[in-house]
């Protein structure tokens, strides 16, 4: 595997490898004699690392004291009930001193049976998570003789997730040959098969099937043993109180199935015309199709599903790939090679999907489209071409320094009628010092390299930017079709985006390369981005596809390769650092447009603002006082009434940081990542703050609501920090301390109610241990009686915990909001709890 | 060495051949979506049936609980009334839902060589069009609309916001002209327009009625262009029977076309909104007392046995009577709250919770309530109409029994489904798993039908006709009016902020944003404020402040609103 970063090493790849390049070169049969076998194997378990942690003391309901629910007569007393629309748990204190009327029942004893308020187990939500486990085996077989290799290897492994009736399993077989006709011709071809099968994969995100997500909504006095009889017994989820969806129906009843079948197919041939002069001929396909069907039995939640419901899902992903180089590569004189190439090639990239939406079922428990009354077909189709000429040349003075030049033309048909050509050129060089001044003593300075470079790289964007039209849909009104206007205004003259950058780099290895550093500095921007500018409503269109703006990203890279220790005994200690520093900068975007929305989701909003960084969340603020104190308004926080920068999605920097122990086959491996400077949006919190779930909203709560002694409600007690601003009669404000005191609802969700985005933005800074490895080789030596070549052992620890992490106790990992430019980037979206695994890994050749 | 030098020359022949500009002929093709409807391509009716499926239907007349507690009709317990945020709502619908393809439609029509085949398909489009812009002026007040939805290639991308006052006055010559341009001899849209099946005659009545709302509205800011827009009408240009009531049924056919309060339900598996009867609106139902209104049961449930009399669980004391409605508190401190929602009050009739329903454009009831008070106020010409307010106002309330009679009709047979299959969900009719028996449907459905005895004992009462002092007159007629209005929560609330009734009691929740006060309009969507700054900046030099308390153009009567002498109880003082 190979990483070519930046656009200065891909422009060859094209408006791909703008954003750099992994070039992974599979493995390819050998010819020495004899057949090669290689057997891997590992088993690995899955455990809940950060679990979300919840308040175990309030019930649900509201304002601490009522239930609000009739009064039900049992046995000659009145109680309360609990009503199925107690969602929130801002209700009385689980303190043994109210008996309500049960409303975990069973129909047949409804308003029969009473109940005395008391907290539920602290793990309740925990326990519905399992132990995942996984394991994975690979054989490979290799062998060939003069003329011909080939490598053929099967794979297999499956996987049960920590969620209830989660699996996958995945079948790869890779075959590789390469053949030498004759002096002149080699053909080269490669077949990839992979297989990906999941069953019941769990909902995530803003989903109403995601029960992580129900769980931090879920009212804190909810029986979960309860729910699980109840749905087991009746096969139905029930409604209940402070329970969006009974999540034992949800992952038992809610299923669904995957398969992508995915071929990748590669054919060469490679003719030498001279021994200074090849022609490489290849054609590639990278096809997969998708098949997902989903079921939703009667009864299940959503207008849409409630009568029964089944959709077959197919998607087919095809790029074909062709093209020819022609490459020289011949030294002009004793001291200057040439190596050059010219070359064109064709993409052709074709994305389709049916959609087969079928519901009403005659009969209950056939998921099939033939047992439905009302089916609604949808499809998509896009294609795209590209086709590319392109030439790299490069000059070598004596092997130590070196200049390289290419040029690329791309023609794109997603661009605007005139513009489909676009060219981009790059030049580098670089310089081996330690190569050229031969006298430099090699024991201190063992290898000295300079680099320097410019490069531009074009990209094109999606097909269907350049015309307008209607959206038509399969919906009708009683029998009338419906059309309605695109709400998107097309670039008619649509044009490739362009990343001009430079980079100085160095790398230097020290004292018998014990000490290596490698530097690197580089600037870059963009500019004619193609963007979806969110336009003003009123002009009767929302989006505008427009070429402008401008971002510019600069920054450092450094990795640092120690050996502190080498011992004769065989003992060694490696350390791998490495650092990076990106500042990226919106210069400009459109005239009159100085923001642009990047993730409007569900919570918060993303943005690149003219004048930041990019990826600047934008929301409302505290209120506050002149001099900076909270402000409390009628014992409330208020928010601002304008929204502000709240923080950067985008890390100050990363980085890792390894130390390797070697010692005879003996092998430890301490990985560690480093994010800094990164802010997160957290639905968990506004959702556990909304609802009254987490474990810090017991804070301004009354610990008991009413005095047994007295029948009198207890005061309350949630005074919000701050002050209050009191006008005097001439008018003039003065701030005093806040001693209005509040409920709890009031105290802490008035913030997520009230929209005050501040509150939800956090730290996105960790330090994670993110792997141990131990591994044992056994030596040549003692497994020279054996029918073994080479066997080794390793022990594996990923995600073990975070050194450090800000997430304020909630159990969440900051790694569950995406900072890409994803479609949440910057948001955490209670996705899955964050896990850590243990892997057993057997490695052995024969 | 020449045998390389060919294959050199062929090579860079053959991809110079492959990739010279002739092989991007088959792009434009290739780039444009195999599903895109082009201009050219395009059936008016269709974008028409678009348009009435999300702006009758969807959107709907039917308020959610906002708009009801401002004006009177019913109140949701979980919404915030008084806070002053901003509400895009209506503003996005409109601009990019309904606007949009209605302006398209004309520009397609005037687009086309025969056009004169359109006029009645764009003279329908003009009259909706209108409707459309009036309710969002009288939502937000000045609003982009001379250059808003423009054709794309005129497109405006920062539009300026025109002045109410000439918005009003460009939808008075709409309407105007779109009803002169209506040809009965000429093809219409029949059965892709959902309200009236092309019907060019009822087309124009609706045009006209529309113009006598807009004209009533702009009636204490211009009497004269109130007076003037009058001028040319006659009784029989208006919509006067049941038959010319402008709506669309909902349909079964898609979860969006059902009635969202049902749609609520079937999604969520229960009630997600508490709805209450307003104590306006009960209040105004309850007669005096002991007549009343015989559609009291169609709009309300009755309070639950629990609450009716005797003593809560907090130690109020309840009054003992069928019908008790809920005041708009928004958050109020612990005192006020008595008796506080949820369940001490009558809920939302669950008839309004059937599948299908029929929201309104316009009701011929409006209608006559808005001639009674033309005429009481003198705006109305001395020919075409009759004499007298009250001849109005007795056929408005006629004419509002004939429809709730004709309401029970439509949504009764839908109620069994719906009690048995969904309502035993829900909360206030008993724990989960009370199930209603076919007994009790039945039960219910007889108490709530209209019965003749009834209406023959309610108009024999003195509301039923007009007496006292103008002003008097006026207040009977407004809240007869909000009965006729129901469900329409937002044509209600236009009607308190114009003439202040029906009146209510101001709300104590002063620690609310805006402090008790009913909202005057919505404010300004706040991406306007980074994406059309200019222009918002300018509409804010002529309406002040964008707050929702701040007044627009035809918001300039001094009386409204009218507060009531009524006096929010304090505990525990019983009050019905």
């Amino acid at each position: 595997m190979e990483v070519l970063k930046g656009p200065n090493a891909s422009a060859l790849y094209g408006s791909r490898g703008a954003n750099g390049v992994i070039l992974i070169t599979t493995k390819s049969g050998s010819k020495k004699k004899g057949l090669g076998v290689e057997f891997n194997s590992n088993v690995t378990m899955e455990t809940l690392n950060l679990f979300p942690t919840y308040q175990n003391y309030y019930a649900n309901g509201y304002e601490e004291t009522n239930l609000y629910g009739e009064m039900v007569n049992i046995g000659g007393k009145e109680y309360e009930t609990m009503d199925s629309w107690q969602g929130d748990s801002w209700g009385p204190p689980l303190d043994g001193r109210r008996t309500i009327v049960d409303p975990f029942v069973f129909p047949a004893d409804a308003n029969k049976k009473t109940v005395v308020l008391l907290p539920q187990p602290a793990d309740n939500v925990q326990k519905f998570y399992k132990t995942g486990y996984s394991t994975s085996n690979t054989l490979s077989l290799s062998g060939g003789n003069e003329k011909t290799t080939a490598r053929l290897s099967i794979g297999n492994s499956t996987m049960t997730g920590i969620i209830p009736n989660w699996k996958t399993n995945k079948q790869t077989i890779l075959l590789k040959t390469s053949t030498e006709v004759n002096s002149f011709l080699t053909f080269d071809a490669k077949v990839n098969y992979i297989r990906d099968e999941g069953t019941n994969r769990p909902a995530l995100g803003t989903s109403s099937d995601n029960v992580t997500r129900t769980f931090v909504t879920m009212g804190r006095y909810v029986p979960m043993d309860f729910l699980k009889q109840y749905y087991e017994t009746t096969k139905q989820p029930g409604n209940w109180p402070g329970v969006n969806y009974n999540p034992y129906y949800v992952v038992n009843e809610l299923k669904n199935h995957d398969i992508k079948d995915r071929i990748i197919g590669l054919v060469s041939a490679t003719v030498k015309i001279t021994p200074w002069l090849t022609l490489l001929g290849r054609t590639g396909i990278d096809y997969y199709q998708q098949k997902q069907d989903r079921d939703w039995p009667i009864g299940s939640f959503g207008i849409d599903n409630t009568k029964g419901r089944v959709t077959n899902d197919v998607k087919n992903v095809k790029d074909l790939n062709a093209d020819v180089i022609l490459t020289a590569n011949k030294p002009l004189t004793s001291h200057l090679t040439l190596n050059a190439s010219i070359g064109s090639s064709i993409l052709y990239q074709e994305r389709s999907e049916q959609l087969l939406d079928s519901r009403n079922f005659k009969a209950p428990g056939v998921y099939d489209v033939s047992n439905c009354q009302d089916i609604r077909p949808w499809d998509y189709l896009s294609k795209k071409e590209m086709q590319s000429v392109y030439g790299t040349g490069e000059i070598a003075y004596n092997n130590y320094l070196f200049l390289d030049v290419t040029g690329r033309n791309d023609w794109s048909s997603a661009l605007g009628r005139s513009d489909y050509s676009f060219f981009y050129p790059s030049v580098s060089t670089s310089f081996v010092f330690t190569d050229a001044f031969k006298s430099l003593p090699k024991n201190i300075l063992s290898f000295g390299k300079v680099r320097a470079s410019w490069a531009q790289v074009g990209n094109d964007s999606d097909p269907y930017l350049t015309r307008n039209g209607y959206n038509t849909t399969t919906v009708t009104y009683a029998g009338q079709p419906l059309l309605s206007m695109n709400s998107t205004i097309p670039a008619l003259n649509l044009k490739n985006e362009l990343t001009t950058s430079w980079e100085l780099g160095a790398d230097l290895r020290f004292l018998n390369s014990r000490i290596g550093i490698d530097l690197t500095y580089y600037d870059g921007k963009t500019t004619n981005q193609i963007l979806n500018v969110g336009i003003p409503d009123a002009s009767g269109y929302t989006t505008d596809v427009i070429n402008a703006g401008e971002i510019r990203n600069h920054g450092i890279e450094i990795a640092l390769n120690l050996n502190p220790i080498k011992t004769a005994s065989g003992f060694s200690w490696d350390i791998n650092a490495n650092y990076s520093r990106n500042h990226s900068m919106v210069v400009s975007l459109y005239p009159g447009i100085e923001t642009l929305p990047l993730s409007p989701g569900a919570y918060g909003n993303t943005e690149a603002r003219v004048g930041h960084p990019y990826g600047d969340i934008v929301g409302t603020a505290f209120q506050r006082a002149p001099d900076g104190q909270l402000l409390v308004t009628g014992g409330s926080y208020l928010p601002t009434t304008n929204t502000q920068v709240l923080g950067n999605i985008t890390p100050k920097w990363i980085g890792g940081l390894n130390n390797i122990f070697t010692y005879k086959g003996f092998s430890l491996n301490v990985l560690l990542d480093f994010v800094q400077g990164n802010k997160i949006y957290s639905a968990t919190k506004y959702q556990e703050e909304a609802k009254g779930t987490g474990v810090w909203t017991t804070e301004g709560r009354r610990l008991h609501d009413i005095d047994p002694a007295t029948g009198e409600q207890y005061p309350l007690v949630g005074v919000l920090p701050g002050v209050m601003a009191v006008t005097d009669g001439s008018g003039n404000v003065t701030y005093v301390k806040n001693d209005v005191a509040v409920n709890g609802q009031t105290y802490w969700a008035g913030r997520a109610w009230g929209g005050i985005d501040e509150e939800f933005v956090l730290d996105g800074s960790y330090i994670s241990l993110r792997e141990i490895v131990l591994s044992y080789s056994f030596s040549p030596a003692i497994i020279s009686k054996t029918p073994f070549a080479g066997l080794s052992l390793s022990l594996i620890g990923r995600n073990l915990m975070y050194l450090e992490q800000h997430m304020q106790g909630m159990g969440i990992s900051p790694e569950s909001a995406p900072n890409t430019s994803s479609g949440y980037a910057g948001q955490e979206v209670i996705s899955m709890p964050s896990t850590r695994t243990y892997q057993l890994n057997l490695k052995v050749t024969f | 060495m020449k045998k390389i030098n060919k294959i050199i020359i062929i090579f860079l022949c053959a991809s110079g051949l492959l990739l010279s500009n002739a092989c991007t002929k088959k792009y434009e093709t290739l780039n444009t979506d195999p599903r895109l409807v082009t201009a050219d391509l395009v059936n008016v009716g269709y974008l028409l049936t678009n348009v009435e499926a999300n702006g009758i239907v969807s959107a709907g007349s039917y308020g959610n609980g906002t708009y009801g507690a401002y004006c009177g009709m019913d109140v949701r317990s979980d919404d915030n009334p008084f806070t002053n945020a901003a509400s895009p709502g209506e503003w996005d619908f409109q601009y990019t839902n309904q606007l949009n393809n209605l302006s398209n439609i004309i520009q397609l029509i005037e687009a086309k060589t025969n056009k004169a085949d359109f006029v009645n398909h764009e003279a329908i489009a003009r009259i909706l069009k209108a409707w459309d812009v009036s309710l969002l002026t009288d939502t937000y007040g000045d609003v982009p609309y001379s250059e808003s939805s423009l054709p794309i290639d005129k497109v405006i991308l920062s539009p300026k916001y025109d002045t109410q006052q000439s918005i009003y006055i460009d939808l008075f010559k709409e309407l105007k002209e779109a009803a002169a341009q209506l040809d009965d001899s000429k093809d219409s849209y029949g059965a892709a327009d959902l309200v009236y099946n092309g019907d060019t005659g009822k087309w124009r009545k609706l045009a006209n009625s529309l113009r006598l709302r807009l004209a009533l509205r702009v009636s204490y800011v211009d009497p004269a262009l109130a007076t003037a827009q009058m001028s040319d009408l006659s009784e029989a240009d208006l919509l006067t029977t049941l038959d010319d009531d402008a709506f669309v049924k909902n349909n079964t056919d898609f979860p969006d076309h059902l009635n969202p309060r049902y749609y609520r339900i079937i999604n969520y598996g229960t009630v997600q909104e508490s709805v209450q009867a307003h104590k306006v609106l009960i209040d105004i139902l309850r007669n005096d007392g002991i007549h009343e209104d015989p559609r009291i049961g169609i709009f309300a449930d009755t309070v639950t046995a629990t609450f009716k009399g005797g003593t809560s669980l907090n130690g109020y004391p309840f009054p003992n009577i069928d019908y008790r409605g809920q005041p708009t508190l928004g958050n109020v401190t612990e005192e006020f709250k008595y008796p506080w929602g949820f369940n001490t009050v009558s809920q939302l009739s669950d008839l309004w919770r059937a599948p299908v329903v029929a929201p309104a454009i316009m009701k011929c009831s409006e209608v006559y309530f808005a001639l009674a008070e033309a005429r009481l106020r003198g705006l109305l010409p001395s020919t075409g109409f009759n004499s007298d307010p009250n001849f109005y106002y007795q056929k408005g309330i006629d004419a509002g029994i004939e429809w709730a009679k004709w309401f029970y009709s439509l949504v009764a047979p839908q109620i069994p489904d719906l009690m048995k299959n969904y309502l035993h969900y829900e909360g206030h009719y008993g724990v989960i798993g009370a199930q209603w028996t076919d007994a009790d449907v039945q039960n219910y459905l007889s108490y709530k039908e209209i019965k003749d005895a009834k209406i023959t004992a309610f108009k024999a009462t003195p509301i039923y006709t007009l007496t006292g002092s103008n002003d008097a007159k006026l207040e009977m007629i407004m809240n007869q009016k909000l009965i006729a209005l129901y469900p329409d929560e937002f044509q209600g609330w236009c009607e308190y902020r114009r003439t202040g009734y029906p009146a209510q009691g101001l709300s104590p929740d002063v620690n609310s944003e805006l402090k008790g006060k009913v909202p005057r309009r919505e404010k300004y969507p706040v991406s306007e404020q980074t994406t059309n700054s200019t222009n918002y900046n300018d509409a804010l030099t002529r309406i002040g402040v964008d707050s929702r308390l701040s007044k627009f153009w035809w918001d300039a009567n001094p009386a409204s609103p009218h507060v009531t002498s009524y006096v929010y109880p304090t505990q525990p003082t019983a009050y019905q």
